[in-house]
C-alpha cells in the first residue's frame, strides 16, 4: 500500500508535465486545427533553457520564469512564420511541425551537444509520512500544474478572452462575423499553449535528467491523453491527465513498470476505438469556411 | 434618401466559376431593401464579399463614404454592419447568454451608443426568447435559434443588417414575428438588406427590391413594379407570378 501511494504519487508528478503538454495541444489543435508534433520539443527547449540558466548560476524560479519565456516567444515566432500559412491545411501544418521536431532537435545538439542533461534538484525535502516517503519537488510539480491549469481553465470559462476563444473554436467564420480577431486568437493561443510546453519542460527537468531527445515519447503520452479526454476539450485533457497518473501510479506499484507506456497507448487506443471523440467528448477542430 | 453602402462593379470569381459579374447596388439609409434571385444567382456571395468572409475578385464596396473593400470580417462587423448566415448562427457549445454577450463584448467601443438594446438581456428580451438565457443553444428549435441569430446579428451594433433568408425554415407564425421585429429594425437606426426567395415574405418586408440573375443585376426599383417587370417574370419566375 505504502509502495501504491508513492508511485501515483510519482506517476502524479510525471502526468502533471504530460498535462501541461495534453492542453496546449488540446487548445492549440482546438482553435488552429494545427496538430503540431513538435510540441515536445517545444517542451524540450523549455528544458533547456531552465538547465541553461540554472547553469549560469540562475537560481530554479528565475530559471523556469525564463524557460516559459523563451518558449512562448519561439511559439510567437513559429506561429507568425509558419503555422499561419498553414492554417487552411491542416495536413500541411502537421508535416511542418514533423520537420520542426529534426530541427529544433539538431538546433540544441548543435550547440549544446547530444549528453544528458540534469539540474540539482530545486528542492530537496523528503517528508517520511506513515512510511510513504514523499519527494517535495514532485509535490511542488503538482501543485504548479494543478495552479496554472487552474487559471487557465478560469480564464478559459469565465472571462471575456475566454468567452471569445471558445466562440472561436466552434465556428471562425461567425466569430469573425461578431467582431472577433479571430487571427490574433489564434497567435495568442499558440503563445499560450507553447508556454505551458515550456514550463512543462522546466518542471521535467526539475524531476529528471532529460536529452534533446526526450520531447518525443512526451508529446506522443500528450497526445495521448489529449486524444483520451477529447482532442479540443481542456477539461477532458486535465482529467484525462489524471486517469493517466493513476494509471501508470498502479501498474509501477504492482510490480509491472515495464508495461507502465504500454498501458497508456493501450488505453489511447481502446478509447479512440470505442469512443472516437474521447472519453468527454472533443471538437472536430475548428470548421474550415 | 442617401445611400450608406454603395457597391460598384463588385466581380467574384471561384476558379473558373463567376459568381458576381460586375453587380452595382446601392443600400439607402432606413430602407429594408430587398435582393432575389434563383439558386445560385450570387446572393449569398453578395453577402459574403460585403462582410468580408470572402474578398471580392474586383469592384469596390463603399460605406459611409469610405472604402472598405476586401478588409476582413471582423473588422467589417466592428464597422457596423451585420450579418446573419443563411445556417442558422450561434456557437452551439455556449449558452444561449453567452452567445449574445460575445457579441455584445466585442462590438467595437465606437460604436453607436444610442443603441436600443444595450444588455445581452435586453436583446434576448427584444427578439423574444429571454426563457432561454441559460440553455446550451445547441439544444434550441430551430426557431429559437434563428432569432438567436439575429440577437446575435443585433448586438454587434450595426447600423446596416444583412439578412440570408431569415425565414427559411420557420412556420408562417415564426415568419410572422419575424416580420414584426424586422419592420422595427430602421426606427432604431437599423437598414436593412435581405435575401429571400419567399415573395410573400418580401412583399410584406420591402419597399424595393433587386433581382440578381448568374451574378448580374437585372432589376432594381420599387418593390411592384420589379414585380411586374418582364424581365424578372422571364428570368426569374419562369413567366408566372
Amino acid at each position: 500500500m505504502d509502495i501504491l501511494l508513492q508511485q501515483i504519487l510519482n506517476g502524479l508528478s510525471i502526468a502533471s508535465v504530460i498535462t501541461l503538454i495534453a492542453v496546449g495541444v488540446t487548445l492549440i489543435f482546438g482553435l488552429t486545427g494545427i496538430i503540431n508534433f513538435a510540441h515536445g520539443e517545444f517542451l524540450m527547449v523549455g528544458s533547456i533553457v531552465t538547465w541553461l540558466a540554472v547553469s549560469n548560476g540562475l537560481p530554479f524560479p528565475v530559471a523556469l520564469i525564463l524557460g516559459v519565456l523563451a518558449v512562448a516567444l519561439m511559439g510567437f515566432v513559429l506561429e507568425r512564420a509558419i503555422f499561419r500559412f498553414t492554417l487552411e491545411r491542416p495536413t500541411n501544418g502537421f508535416i511542418v511541425s514533423l520537420g520542426l521536431i529534426v530541427v529544433l532537435q539538431h538546433i540544441v545538439i548543435l550547440f549544446w551537444n547530444a549528453n544528458q542533461k540534469s539540474i540539482p534538484r530545486p528542492l530537496t525535502t523528503v517528508w517520511e509520512v506513515g512510511g510513504v516517503r514523499i519527494a517535495s519537488v514532485r509535490v511542488m510539480v503538482i501543485l504548479m500544474t494543478i495552479a496554472v491549469v487552474a487559471m487557465t481553465y478560469v480564464m478559459i470559462t469565465r472571462s471575456r478572452y475566454g468567452r471569445a476563444l471558445r466562440a472561436s473554436v466552434e465556428d471562425r467564420d461567425t466569430a469573425a462575423l461578431m467582431g472577433i480577431p479571430v487571427r490574433r486568437y489564434i497567435t495568442g493561443v499558440f503563445v499560450l499553449g507553447s508556454a505551458l510546453a515550456g514550463l512543462g519542460g522546466g518542471l521535467l527537468i526539475a524531476l529528471f535528467p532529460i536529452t534533446p531527445f526526450t520531447g518525443g515519447t512526451m508529446v506522443m503520452k500528450g497526445f495521448a491523453v489529449a486524444l483520451i479526454g477529447g482532442l479540443g476539450n481542456l477539461t477532458g485533457a486535465v482529467a484525462a491527465g489524471l486517469i493517466l497518473g493513476i494509471v501508470e501510479g498502479f501498474s509501477a506499484g504492482y510490480g509491472f513498470s515495464e508495461w507502465t507506456d504500454a498501458y497508456s497507448f493501450g488505453l489511447m487506443i481502446l478509447v479512440l476505438l470505442f469512443r472516437p471523440h474521447g472519453l468527454f467528448g472533443g471538437t472536430s477542430g475548428p470548421k474550415m469556411a | 434618401m442617401s445611400a450608406i453602402l454603395e457597391i460598384k462593379g463588385l466581380r467574384k470569381q471561384f476558379g473558373g466559376v463567376t459568381a458576381l459579374s460586375g453587380v452595382d447596388l446601392a443600400i439607402n439609409e432606413g430602407e429594408i431593401l430587398g435582393v432575389v434571385g434563383p439558386n445560385g444567382s450570387g446572393k449569398t456571395t453578395l453577402f459574403n464579399v460585403v462582410t468580408g468572409v470572402h474578398k471580392p475578385t474586383a469592384g469596390s464596396v463603399t460605406w459611409k463614404g469610405k472604402d472598405i473593400t476586401g478588409i476582413p470580417a471582423n473588422q467589417i462587423s466592428r464597422n457596423g454592419i451585420g450579418y446573419t448566415f443563411q445556417q442558422a448562427m450561434a456557437f452551439p457549445g455556449l449558452t444561449v447568454f453567452e452567445n449574445v454577450q460575445i457579441a455584445t463584448e466585442h462590438s467595437a467601443a465606437s460604436a453607436r451608443t444610442d443603441f436600443a438594446w444595450p444588455t445581452p438581456a435586453s436583446l434576448l428580451e427584444f427578439v423574444g426568447i429571454p426563457g432561454l438565457a441559460r440553455e446550451k443553444a445547441g439544444i434550441l428549435p430551430f426557431g429559437s435559434l434563428r432569432l438567436l441569430g439575429l440577437a446575435l446579428a443585433l448586438a454587434t451594433r450595426p447600423s446596416l443588417l444583412l439578412l440570408d433568408e431569415p425565414a427559411a425554415g420557420l412556420n408562417d407564425r415564426e415568419t410572422a414575428a419575424l416580420v414584426g421585429l424586422v419592420q422595427q429594425f430602421p426606427g432604431h437606426g437599423i437598414s436593412v438588406c435581405v435575401i429571400d426567395h419567399d415573395m410573400k415574405l418580401m412583399q410584406s418586408l420591402c419597399k424595393r427590391l433587386a433581382v440578381l440573375d448568374f451574378g448580374s443585376k437585372i432589376a432594381d426599383g420599387p418593390t411592384a413594379d420589379v414585380l411586374h417587370d418582364p424581365k424578372v417574370l422571364e428570368v426569374y419566375l419562369g413567366g408566372e407570378l
